[in-house]
């Protein structure tokens, strides 16, 4: 057995356990955090919405983040694989019942989102760069006093999104890439062009990412609910069927699959955190980058996100492959194969080999912006960790030999490696979701203070609230918003 | 008895070790395949959960003299 397997063997035992700590807090928590804000993220989604999508000309004049930059590349980094390949995952391990477990996981985690985001911005700090930094290592280090916390923190940001993300990602997009377009080394020509096209942005600094991600992100997104919705109307006939079999399913009234409520439960929850990235921390990061003049306004506007990650681009790509037969066995046999080329394999029905294509670079285009806001996690953690140019360069380094290495492995590389892959991402996931949902609880109080101010100030009539330090109870640790 | 500062950080320390330990729980029946056992501690994990954020807040209030309610206006 080789060392790759050893270990893999090791992380998988560990991806359970902590799969298990994950789903109590990270849902517990979620519902605990629902429950308080009175569901802000259903009851108060028109505000939200508007939010998010206001703010298009901000920033321009100054070289800061704005408001709906910093949603583009959170957004950028949400919409990914699991977008297609992930709903098609979830669907053929949980059945047509994990898309229902995936939208009730999503509004529970658009309040854990809210806050993580606020928490974010209320503990940011200015970097000689001119941005803003933060995310989960600044607010559990300068929130809960512990510099060592906010160290152990930023290690595991990096090691999740900056190590196992990236890896997982920039595979995808070279064994998407090299299945449309079959020559000899493909895995290598497109492993090089990912490495070169990611090294480009990454030095190019933070501000063109944030261009790059606000143009591409948007264009991508109605790119794909497009086309989803074409290939949706070709089988309209399917869809009141497709929408019974997620209920029916889901609510264990008609089961399809082995293993209960249970494995439904399971897949919804690991397929739907993976797609939408709520209370990992991950979002939070960029959250903090944005220049807005009230913490909650990054907050709501990152709790939108979610919902339009799942219950819009996700159930999407799931109605485009319940909608291919008008049964759970149709489906199967039509779609065969794994999961994840569900969606492909239903393209290929609809539109021939060009629909293959089309998914493949789908694909290619959300694990690409993906890669890249993981990158921006990753540098906010290094810079956390120390703000020197030579611990940047290392990680920016690390990033495009990281994603060079997965790319490479392409479709005709080593199984036990591409396993090993997503085995130490999702163990890293789990991790991470535990330790940063658990953190925010202990500072919640923060939020609640920042969100009863914002509520005020509206209710009193300001359009736009603005934020200052003295409304928090503690303010130590809270440099900016003076 | 009334509750104090001290009682509370007892109280978040031992909900939140009770907690981590249905939630292991929780992990080893996930690991085991007992998709449909693992709900128990799942909720008891969740209870502790709930409870755990109640010591939270309420070492809050004790310590600023204030409870912050979240109005959707």
């Amino acid at each position: 057995m080789s060392l790759i397997e050893t270990a893999d063997e090791y992380f998988c035992i560990a991806n359970s356990y902590f799969w298990g700590i994950t789903f109590v807090f990270l849902i517990g928590l979620g519902l605990v955090f629902t429950f308080k804000l009175k569901g802000l993220q259903l009851l108060k989604i028109k505000e939200t919405s508007t939010l998010a999508l206001s703010g298009v000309s901000e920033g321009k004049e100054n070289k800061r983040i704005s408001s709906f930059e910093a949603f583009c590349i959170g957004m950028g980094a949400r919409i990914g694989v699991g977008n297609i390949a992930g709903v098609g995952a979830a669907i053929a391990a949980g059945g047509p019942g994990a898309i229902f477990w995936m939208w009730i996981f999503a509004i529970i985690g658009s309040a854990s989102s809210f806050m993580e985001s606020t928490l974010a911005q209320i503990y940011k700090e200015k970097k000689e760069d001119g941005h803003y930094y933060g995310g989960p290592a600044y607010y559990a280090s300068k929130g809960l006093k512990s510099k060592a916390l906010g160290v152990v923190v930023a290690l595991l940001m990096i090691l999740t999104f900056g190590v196992g993300f990236i890896a997982v990602q920039a595979n995808a997009a070279s064994s998407n890439l090299c299945n449309a377009f079959q020559f000899d080394n493909n895995n290598y020509v497109f492993a090089a062009i990912i490495a070169i096209v990611a090294a480009i942005l990454i030095f190019k600094g933070l501000k063109l990412i944030a261009a790059f991600a606000s143009k591409v992100v948007p264009i991508m997104a109605v790119a794909w609910i497009v086309f989803a919705i074409i290939m949706i109307c070709m089988n309209i006939g399917n869809v009141p069927n497709a929408f019974y079999m997620i209920f029916a399913n889901g609510l264990a009234i008609d089961s399809v699959i082995g293993g209960g409520l249970g494995i439904m439960v399971v897949n919804g929850l690991k397929r739907g955190v993976f797609s939408n990235e709520a209370g990992l921390g991950s979002v939070a990061n960029v959250a903090a980058s944005a220049d807005v003049k009230h913490p909650v306004k990054q907050g709501l506007i990152q709790s939108f996100g979610v919902l339009v990650d799942t219950l819009l681009v996700c159930t999407l790509s799931a109605l485009v492959i319940l909608t291919v037969s008008d049964s759970w066995t149709g489906i199967v046999g039509n779609l065969g194969g794994s999961g994840k080329v569900f969606v492909s394999n239903a393209a290929n029905i609809a539109f021939d080999e060009v629909g293959k294509i089309i998914v493949a670079l789908f694909l290619c285009v959300f694990a690409f912006t993906s890669l890249i806001g993981y990158y921006t996690m990753s540098e906010s953690n290094a810079r956390f960790i120390k703000d020197d140019k030579k611990v940047i360069l290392c990680v920016k380094a690390l990033v495009i030999i990281i994603a060079f290495w997965a790319a490479a492995q392409g479709i005709g590389g080593s199984p036990a490696e591409i396993t090993f892959m997503d085995d130490f991402s999702d163990t890293f996931m789990a991790l991470m979701g535990a330790v940063n949902i658990f953190i925010v609880a202990l500072l919640s109080r923060q939020v609640f203070a920042a969100y009863a101010d914002y509520r005020a100030q509206k209710k009193a009539g300001i359009e736009e609230p603005e934020f200052h330090r003295s409304v928090l109870d503690n303010a130590d640790g809270v440099t900016e918003w003076e | 008895m009334a509750m104090t500062v001290d009682s509370c950080n007892v109280l978040i320390v031992l909900t939140s070790l009770i907690t981590l330990a249905f939630a292991i729980i929780t992990g080893d029946l996930f690991y085991n395949g007992e998709y449909d056992k693992m709900f128990i501690p799942l909720v008891i994990g969740f209870v502790f959960v709930f409870l755990d954020f109640y010591c939270i807040e309420k070492r809050g209030d004790l310590l600023y003299g204030k409870h912050i309610d979240c109005p959707l206006n």
